[in-house]
């Protein structure tokens, strides 16, 4: 018995579902169909009047969140592509994000935001979003990596009472699988040591824990151990986990699929080099996609994104301080 | 002749930019300061733009009707050196940075597309390759357990390029840690770092043998006799006072000159040195100076010395010879970059020419250690030869 | 096929009719007696950020207020000071946000018309003109989720929130989800200082309403009765099951943007229309002409609306503004979200 990250949405969305009668799903094509990436296969068969197809109307679908979760509801709206988010920009940073911090009102919504590059996806099926929703104060932002992850913290972004950007994977969705999943895992805000090593710590999440884990097995080749700290969460993200993990390592490297200018890999680095210091032997590094949108051809899109390649050229850069 | 420009006055509360309508003098002609020069026209009113120095109007860089912002360079005026420095404009001599320093950087370093970073077109090495670079985690270590960076000179690194790492550190602490060791008082602390501040200058010695027969003689002519120390102290002291630049200090392309002949004279106290300092001494008697030594000994001993003691002082004597040492290179403290030595005396067989034999006579070596970037072989060589002159007359001492 | 109704029917007259009135019109009378003492604090520097008034526009606002019964959704915008006092929000929490003290709704963390009561249905809005209607259309849906069949929900929008996109897509929603929701667009001819004829290019406003599918009607902002007639049948219709209501009311803004806005690009020709009449005015008289009430008695009611306006004001003067050291700068509900809170 296998389970996909993308099954593992699913299942926590059915879960969910049936646990809470505060929870509902809103979005495009989630009802018949079941999602664009059947992310809610069946959900809105075996929940009648719980899965509800919506209009394309992102900051509606958003505004309508906030107000049915100001009256006790628990909505989960489903982004059909993270790059469409934007459309809602406003409702989520200016109204959800600020309504507790406003009103003492919490603000428990759900949005769930298929993010990432899949080949031939182009510029606007491919963006990961999450520096710029971290950017805001008020909202929580999760990156799940693994299939376990993918589920417990779905869970969890439900039961939490402020508004959650749940950033998914979609090149995870069915190329990643587990043997089973979790009744419960790490909680939010805790990153994951995804593998032990002592000459470096690569920081990563979402699809790059992958990433970094293939270039971890090359490194080992020639004898360099690399720790992968899996952050999860970016807001809030475990900064100390970092730290405790660059204390051993003295050397670190952020990957992230984001584009470069500011964001999780800009403010880890920040973090460790104001409060980590001391620990470091070498400068800290990150690697993120090139500085232009995402292209549209898998040739380009190979080389706009980090790869196990980039990170074990760069890992031998940083040992050599 | 340096040129200053002149700029776009702040013409107003709000205003943001002005228009050309005349210029009130031709280039070429000779300007006084705050003459009018240009007039302008801002939404407001007719203003004028003046010079912000007298000088030669060279040149106007703008025309008539144009419209420029407020700080913009209207024009310039070649003016003398003096007002360009209080203007702030660098002038030609040190408007290139990177000439100017002690170690210019390389034309045609060696390319690396890896290695180098291009800062505003200023090669800037990225990779640190050298046995120099010390990692903040280093530094943190380090400063745990209050070692000065420079102790990891003396360790083999592993590192990249020889650099030592945490790890050798600690091997070589730890290795430390199997021998005997004892604590240093705070005097020989405060004299290593004395020492280790002395030494990061390129220091050179000179010797010469010198008869203390006069000198021995003329001290019998006291009631409180100077020691041969004090006499060579003098003898300094009134070389120095006629070529000060002996003992001179370079900072950067500057030689800070002496302004007093203050010079001080080594004592020897429990497990270091302390140096009292008798100022102006190429204006004071030698009895005096006797006096006062016996004193300011004790006092140092005692660690009591007066405040006069402690001036900064911009020679030193010292006197190993009292230590049965012939002859020594000694360090000039970090604040100075002379320092005299008198060694012990002794009887030797000197070729007296006149009896056509040789003749025992008491000579001592008298050593001279100097900072080799300020004076020479040529200076110091004369330097110690009029301090051989005086000492063989200790009469005009 | 919905057909766009510009006329109200007349022909159903409240029996009540005499007792809202003069609920309605001592609703707008402590609503403009309010707005000017705000304006006086303004210009005496006592408030931080902008004031904003609605003169001009408290008959249709008053009206919006109160064909809301309690448990209803409330969601006013800028110029609504007058239905939410029908609504029900205490006068003291007007001027406790427009100092923001630490007792104001939103303790000095937000301002003005910034404010509501979200646990009694009355939501507060953001700068974002347009995004509080799909707010009311989720508590809506809420509502309709756990079986409150007969709440309905009432909002407010100028002419120039109707050009965002944030409202269309509301609308739009409302009306595909048919909820029971009542829009009023107050149309008092300027966004800002920008005239309708650079707002919309329709030729009336509530023949929007044939587009989203929902019924329309249109009414004279400057004349209450009207108000509480239209209002009130657009809330009747939307407790039937009729769907979005979209009501256009039309008046002149009588007061700037802002009080920092003199208006002066404000066509002056208007104010000579009667589309330029003071609802205030206008009432006064009706009621005078149905001897529902005469000088002394409204007299006397301005006296008490004055009463209680610089009394609720001299008390929340008294109170604590805002105190950096007394704020926890935590913007998260969930505690141990807000213990693993960003450092810097």
């Amino acid at each position: 018995m296998s389970i996909t990250y993308l099954e593992a949405i699913r299942e926590a969305q059915a879960n969910a579902l049936r646990d809470d009668p505060r929870v509902y799903i809103y979005g495009q094509d989630v009802a018949t169909l079941g999602g664009a990436f059947k992310a809610t296969k069946n959900l809105a068969q075996e929940f009648p009047g719980r899965v509800l197809d919506s209009p394309i109307s992102e900051d509606a679908m958003v505004g309508s969140a906030i107000g049915a979760a100001i009256e006790g509801m628990r909505p989960i709206v489903e982004m059909q592509f993270a790059d469409f988010s934007s459309v809602a920009f406003t409702q989520i940073v200016n109204q959800a994000a600020t309504l507790f911090w406003r009103t003492q009102v919490p603000c428990p919504i759900t949005i769930r935001l298929p993010s990432g590059g899949n080949p031939g996806s182009g510029p606007f099926h491919s963006q990961n979003l999450e520096s710029l929703y971290a950017h805001f104060p008020g909202l929580v932002v999760m990156t799940p990596g693994t299939v376990e992850d993918a589920y417990t913290m779905l869970v969890e972004a439900v039961e939490i009472d402020d508004p959650v950007i749940f950033c998914e994977h979609k090149y995870l969705y069915n190329r990643l699988k587990a043997a089973s999943l979790p009744d419960t895992g790490l909680p939010c805000g805790k990153a994951r040591v995804a593998r032990q090593g002592r000459d470096l710590t690569i920081v990563a999440y979402g699809v790059m824990v992958q990433e970094a884990l293939t270039a971890a097995k090359l490194l080992s080749q020639e004898h360099i151990e690399v720790e992968i700290v899996d952050l999860r969460s970016v807001k809030p993200i475990d900064l100390e986990t970092v730290l405790a993990s660059v204390a051993r390592t003295a050397r670190l490297l952020c990957v992230g699929e984001s584009f470069p200018w500011g964001g999780v890999n800009a403010e880890i680095i920040a973090a460790v080099a104001t409060h980590g210091f001391h620990l470091l032997d070498a400068p800290p590094v990150r690697i993120n996609s090139k500085d232009t949108p995402v292209p549209y051809h898998p040739n380009l899109w190979n080389v706009h994104k980090p790869s196990s390649q980039v990170i074990v050229k760069t890992a031998h850069q940083l040992l050599r301080w | 002749m340096p040129k200053v420009p002149i700029i776009m006055p702040q013409l107003g509360e709000s205003v943001a930019e002005a228009t050309i309508i005349r210029f009130s003098v031709e280039p070429g002609i000779s300007v006084e300061v705050d003459e009018e020069v240009i007039e302008v026209e801002t939404n407001k009113a007719v203003m004028s733009v003046t010079t912000p120095c007298a000088g030669l109007l060279e040149s106007f860089s703008v025309n008539i009707n144009d419209t420029h912002p407020i700080g913009s360079v209207l024009g310039y005026i070649e003016a003398s050196v003096e007002d360009a420095e209080r203007l702030g404009i660098m002038t030609e001599a040190v408007a290139d940075p990177v000439a100017s320093s002690s170690e210019p950087a390389p034309k045609n370093p060696a390319r690396s597309s890896e290695s180098f970073v291009s800062k505003n077109d200023i090669e800037v090495p990225v990779s640190p390759g050298t046995t120099e670079f010390v990692s903040p985690r280093l530094q943190a270590r380090l400063q745990d357990l209050q070692l000065h960076s420079t102790e990891i000179g003396v360790i083999a690194g592993t590192g990249h390029g020889g650099r030592v790492t945490v790890h050798d550190l600690e091997v070589y602490l730890e290795g430390l840690n199997q021998l005997p060791s004892k604590k240093a008082s705070p005097m020989r602390l405060t004299v290593a770092d004395s020492m280790r501040r002395a030494w990061t200058r390129p220091l050179a010695t000179i010797g010469v043998s010198l008869s203390l027969e006069p000198v021995l003689a003329h001290r019998k002519t006291f009631s409180q006799s100077p020691g041969p120390a004090l006499y060579l102290a003098k003898a300094l002291a009134i070389a120095l006072s006629e070529t000060p630049q002996a003992a001179g200090r370079l900072v950067g392309d500057k030689i800070i000159l002496p302004n007093s002949i203050d010079i001080g004279v080594a004592v020897e106290v429990e497990d270091g040195v302390i140096v009292p300092v008798f100022t102006k001494l190429d204006q004071k008697p030698l009895s005096e100076l006797a006096a006062r030594y016996i004193t300011w000994l004790e006092a140092a001993r005692e660690r009591r010395l007066p405040d006069e003691a402690k001036t900064p002082g911009i020679a030193t004597v010292t006197n190993f010879g009292s230590l049965g040492i012939t002859w020594a290179t000694p360090i000039p403290p970090p604040n100075q970059t002379l320092i005299a030595g008198l060694g012990r005396g002794e009887k030797r067989p000197l070729w007296d020419e006149s009896s056509q034999r040789f003749v025992p006579r008491i000579e001592a070596e008298v050593t001279i250690s100097f900072d080799h970037r300020v004076i020479d072989g040529g200076q110091s060589g004369r330097l110690i030869q009029r301090i051989v002159q005086l000492m063989m007359k200790p009469e005009t001492l | 096929m919905l057909h766009t109704l510009k006329e109200p029917r007349r022909d159903v007259v409240p029996s009540d009719i005499k007792e809202q009135y003069i609920k309605a019109f001592n609703w707008m009378l402590l609503s403009r007696i309010l707005e000017q003492k705000l304006a006086s604090l303004w210009h005496a520097s006592k408030i931080a950020g902008g004031v904003y008034l609605g003169k001009g526009q408290e008959a249709i606002s008053t009206a919006l207020g109160m064909i809301l019964k309690s448990g209803d959704v409330f969601g006013p915008l800028i110029r609504d000071q007058a239905g939410r006092l029908a609504f029900g929000e205490p006068l003291i929490d007007v001027f406790r946000n427009h100092f923001g003290t630490q007792t104001a709704p939103t303790q000095g963390r937000d301002g003005n018309i910034h404010r509501g009561r979200l646990r009694e249905g009355y939501h507060a809005m953001i700068s974002h003109l347009g995004t509080l209607v799909s707010v009311v259309v989720g508590a809506l849906m809420a509502h309709r989720f756990k079986g409150e069949t007969s709440v309905i929900g009432a909002t407010s929008i100028g002419d120039g929130g109707t050009s965002t996109g944030s409202f269309h897509e509301a609308m739009n929603m409302a009306a595909v989800e048919k909820l029971p929701l009542v829009v009023v667009i107050s149309n008092n001819q300027y966004a800002f200082s920008t005239p309708t004829n650079r707002q919309f290019a329709c030729q009336d406003l509530v023949d929007r309403a044939i587009g989203y599918g929902v019924e329309g009607y249109s009414m004279d902002g400057t004349d209450l009765r009207e108000c509480l007639e239209v209002m009130g049948q657009a809330a009747d219709r939307a407790r039937l099951g009729h769907g979005p209501q979209l009501v256009v009311g039309n008046c002149l803004r009588l007061n700037g943007h802002a009080e920092h806005d003199d208006a002066a690009y404000v066509d002056k020709a208007l104010f000579d229309t009667s589309l330029g009449r003071d609802c205030l005015e206008v009432a006064e008289c009706y009621l005078q002409e149905q001897q529902w009430a005469d000088e002394t008695e409204i007299k006397r009611w301005k006296e008490e609306a004055k009463r209680q306006v610089e009394e609720a004001a001299a008390k929340a003067q008294d109170e604590p503004v805002a105190d950096p050291t007394n704020d926890d700068w935590c913007p998260y509900a969930t505690p141990r979200i807000a213990k693993a809170m960003f450092v810097q």
